[in-house]
């Protein structure tokens, strides 16, 4: 009963669509995914065009207006400082967002990469990624992050492969849990008698069947990743002061929380935002790549 | 005739943690252009390991399969590719043999793109609006996907990509297993219909006795790894011989209502052929089993022309009914 | 009286995409110990009319919208949940298709028995797995084999256990949805001569549900073809399979390909089953029938008995004198 039937009126007017017409067709129809796409959007635009948008710089202090309230003058107020938070905010998203995204492609290409040959070959090649991969695990993610960001030193792109390694190992074990699945079906069968190749069954079939958990995963990393970006800082490590970075911002309104409450907010709802609007953008590609879904 | 297809000896074996399972064991078998050999048994028996053995998906533990007049039990990947041509494979499950994501078009030129069969995007549009049309698939259902088409419009996909390279023989699989009887004689009639225009050889494999007396000229009764029986179609089920080809006879529920029918009632079950001792694989179940069935492995005989059986008793068995078996 | 008496009954499923008419106006009925068999493909709405005469349909979706079920004496549609569970573990039992879902997998097989047994009796543990391993030897399972796990049977074996489960309360009426459909014919033959003779011994009455018209005619006292959620033809098997009134019935034994007659092509019934959000307006099988004439699209056929005890549901024997 699952059958949908086929209007023939709609099936004259459906025109050869491109697969990512397709999924954009889909994915508009979801007004939430929708929501989540313009934040990420805004959050995006707004820190890479930080410079223009950002009414201070975000280094410049001014000690005659330390702690201010939110005012038009200053949008989210002053730090301890009298740094302009919304400034701090806009040029730390720069960093916040890159260095999480970075950390998150690093993840997922290596772990994906592993996952894949390793649920594909199985037998020994498998037993050896995983077993790797449970070494990696067995070590705490920020230890391991606090560990390889003291031997590379500060810097945007050591502090996002530091904050990757962690990624690799689970992102590993999903895709080839997820890998494994699809190995079995019948349709990988189908694909070796009409005589693909190996290298042609796992983009064209295994990949769009494994990305659904693969996008709901990096989701929730973009995420995360923040918050372990923000925990490096707090310990002086990874991205070094007076650069701004969300996580950074959070912590040094710590000590105002009881009176101040502006410091801590605004990059919480940053942060906030951020993960919200990535989780509801995942959940939502997730169901736009799946033609199965009803609409 | 020339013959299509050869296989001499054919073995597969699986290696296991409890020993090697020997899925199919000494098979040996011909089959012309445009005709169609059936394999019949039942779950277990090992035919869907043959049919994928022969078309290369299961690298064959010993024996040799020669295709027009070449042995191409052992290629190279590359030569293998070039197979692809003349060999294909429908499978049982039109449910699970398709990728969920794609739409008919993707799924119909999969095969023509990976073998760089067609030119430009028309013309594989063209080439593939053909195909629908051949297996019978309205050009409406181009863009959907297998979801939202039932098993029966499905099946017809998996046809029309195996026809899609014009292979002059298939493999095919239980095609019509998952689907309803209505449904099932469709796309039995569409396989037949196929075969006369263009002279395809099928190896039909299936559990169904009725199904493959109606499609097979020949055919071949399976039992765990080994064949058992073979014969043409009609001298098969006109005048069986071997005791598990009766059972299995037996055993079809017929559509016709007669209180009275006396059933022979096979008891236990098919084993698994792991380290299989000598002997036939069949004494267990046997009714008429001797001794010589538990320790001396039948030889495959050959009582009438072209009518093989591998069974020590079958003259005893079948002297009680008035015939003599040479 | 008869054991189960099914009148009119109607049921519609409310889903997204529109209401569902599963079944439309199902009439039937079973005397003890007798065997039904409901035969109709895919989406026929069999499994659904089993699943409401225990009320064990789908909820919210799945909805009793008219007709009666009137088992043993008591009207199933009005029945508390204390009476509902009552006569679903003494009165009627079910098996289906698939036996390793019915199975818990952690518990051996005689203590899944021994539970269900202590469940219907005041039995003492140790004498209710006694009595499981009797069970076991009436389906033909060594009662030995009782402390092994369910997934070291083989599906034959699993559904012995499955029936053995289901007959522990004697139960007055056997539901069984596809229950040798999974298996290979030679385990087919066996399980269905096992429910026969057990079914004889006790006296059930069963409601067998398939698509294979052979099983019927070997298993079945009455037959109902069903199509599209009504049933089209219903009768004593040796009338329905010795005289086939309805061009559906025909056309599913066309299409069965046959063990003794060598045909060239086989006669399918053309096009496919009608969507059941949006059945035809007159008779049902109208759009893929032979015969069908102008008056079959807008006129929907009464269920006629043309004999007596054989009813048929179309339109060209309307001027046949039937049984009045």
């Amino acid at each position: 009963m699952s059958r949908r039937r086929i209007n023939d009126a709609a099936i004259a007017a459906l025109k050869r669509q491109s697969n990512f017409a397709d999924i954009w067709r889909r994915l508009k129809k979801n007004k939430l995914a929708m929501v989540g796409l313009v934040i990420v959007c805004i959050l995006v635009i707004a820190c890479v065009f930080a410079n223009l948008i950002a009414p201070y710089d975000y280094a410049a202090q001014d000690y005659s207006a330390r702690l201010q309230f939110p005012s038009w003058q200053h949008l989210c107020g002053t730090d301890n400082f009298g740094r302009d938070i919304f400034s701090r905010i806009l040029y730390g998203g720069r960093i916040s967002l890159l260095v999480s995204l970075m950390s998150c492609v690093i993840s997922l290409v290596f772990g994906g990469l592993l996952g894949i040959v390793s649920g594909y070959a199985g037998g020994k090649t498998d037993n050896i990624i995983m077993r790797l991969c449970d070494l990696l695990m067995a070590i705490p993610a920020t230890l391991l992050a606090i560990v390889i960001s003291a031997t590379l030193g500060g810097g945007v792109f050591q502090t996002a492969i530091a904050i990757s390694i962690g990624g690799i190992a689970p992102t590993a074990r999903l895709v080839r849990a997820t890998a494994l699945t699809i190995r079995g079906q019948q349709y990988i069968e189908a694909a070796r008698a009409a005589g693909s190749s190996q290298f042609h069954i796992i983009m064209t079939h295994a990949v769009p069947n494994c990305l659904a958990p693969i996008i709901v995963d990096m989701s929730l990393r973009i995420g995360g990743n923040i918050m372990m970006i923000s925990a490096m800082s707090f310990i002086g490590l990874g991205v070094q002061p007076p650069t701004p970075e969300w996580g950074q911002i959070l912590n040094s309104g710590r000590e105002f929380i009881r009176n101040f409450w502006p410091l801590c907010t605004f990059p919480g709802l940053a942060i906030m935002l951020t993960m919200f609007g990535f989780n509801v953008l995942g959940d939502g590609l997730r169901d736009a790549l799946d033609p199965k879904l009803k609409q | 005739m020339e013959n299509l297809l050869e296989v001499k000896h054919l073995k597969k074996y699986f290696n296991t943690k409890h020993g090697t399972l020997h899925a199919v064991d000494d098979i040996s078998f011909t089959l012309q252009a445009g005709k169609t050999i059936g394999v019949v048994g039942e779950s277990g028996c090992g035919k869907s390991t043959l049919g994928r053995a022969v078309i290369g998906l299961n690298e064959v533990t010993d024996g040799q399969i020669i295709f027009e007049g070449r042995d191409v039990t052992h290629l190279s990947l590359k030569e293998r590719k070039k197979m692809v041509h003349d060999m294909q494979i429908i499978f049982q499950d039109p449910f699970t043999s398709l990728d969920p994501r794609k739409s008919v078009f993707d799924l119909i030129a999969e095969p023509l793109k990976i073998n760089h069969m067609t030119g430009s995007k028309d013309e594989l549009t063209k080439r593939v609006i053909e195909l629908m049309d051949t297996v019978g698939l309205a050009k409406r259902f181009l863009y959907a996907y297998p979801h939202e088409l039932d098993g029966g419009r499905r099946q017809r996909i998996g046809v029309a990509r195996a026809l899609a390279l014009e292979p002059k023989f298939i493999v095919c699989d239980e095609p019509v297993s998952a689907l309803d009887v209505s449904i099932q004689a469709q796309i039995l009639n569409l396989l037949q219909d196929l075969q006369e225009q263009r002279n395809i050889a099928y190896m039909f494999i299936t559990h169904d006795l009725s199904v493959v007396r109606h499609i097979s000229d020949e055919v071949m009764v399976m039992y765990v790894g080994t064949m058992f029986e073979k014969a043409e179609a009609q001298e098969l089920f006109d005048h069986p011989i071997h005791p598990y080809t009766l059972g299995l006879l037996s055993a079809i529920p017929v559509p016709v209502v007669n209180k009275n029918k006396e059933k022979i009632i096979m008891a236990g079950e098919i084993s698994m052929p792991i380290n299989p001792p000598a002997g036939c694989r069949f004494a267990g179940r046997c009714p008429f089993a001797t001794e010589a069935c538990h320790t001396v492995t039948p030889e495959l005989e050959e009582p009438f022309p072209g009518h093989f059986v591998a069974c020590h008793n079958m003259r005893e068995i079948h002297r009680d009914h008035n015939i003599v078996i040479p | 009286m008869n054991l189960l008496e099914v009148k009119d009954l109607t049921i519609v499923y409310d889903t997204s995409e529109g209401t569902v008419h599963a079944v439309n106006g199902v009439s039937f009925e079973i005397n003890n110990g007798e065997t039904l068999g409901i035969v109709g493909e895919t989406g026929a709405g069999k499994t659904t009319t089993a699943r409401s005469l225990m009320r064990l349909l789908p909820e919210p979706q799945g909805i009793i919208k008219e007709g009666s079920i009137t088992f043993d004496g008591k009207d199933v549609r009005n029945m508390s949940e204390k009476e509902l569970r009552h006569m679903r573990g003494f009165d009627i039992s079910m098996i289906f298709q698939d036996p390793m879902t019915a199975l818990n997998p952690l518990l051996t097989v005689e203590d899944q028995i021994a539970e269900s047994i202590r469940e219907h009796t005041k039995l003492s543990k140790h004498e209710s797995v006694i009595e499981a391993r009797k069970m076991l030897e009436k389906v033909g399972i060594m009662a030995e084999r009782g402390s092994e796990y369910p997934h070291q049977f083989s599906g034959g074996m699993q559904q012995r256990v499955v029936i053995a489960i289901a007959l522990t309360c004697n139960p007055k009426l056997l539901i069984a949805d596809e229950p040798t459909s999974a298996l290979d014919v030679t385990i087919q033959a066996q399980v269905l001569k096992m429910i026969a003779d057990l079914q004889q011994e006790s006296g059930t009455a069963m409601i067998l549900i398939t698509h294979d018209l052979g099983v019927v005619a070997e298993t079945c006292d009455k037959v109902a073809i069903m199509y599209a959620g009504e049933i089209v033809e219903y009768g004593k098997a040796e009338d329905v399979y010795g005289r086939i009134l309805h061009p559906y019935t025909q056309g599913l034994f066309d299409s069965l390909p046959s063990l003794d007659k060598n045909v060239r092509r086989l006669k399918p019934i053309k096009g496919l089953m009608p969507d059941p959000t949006d059945l035809p307006k007159g008779c049902k099988f109208c759009p893929r029938c032979e015969f069908a004439s102008e008056k079959c699209k807008e006129t929907e056929p009464p269920l006629k008995e043309l004999t007596p005890g054989h009813f048929v549901r179309c339109l060209r024997y309307e001027k046949e004198s039937g049984v009045s």
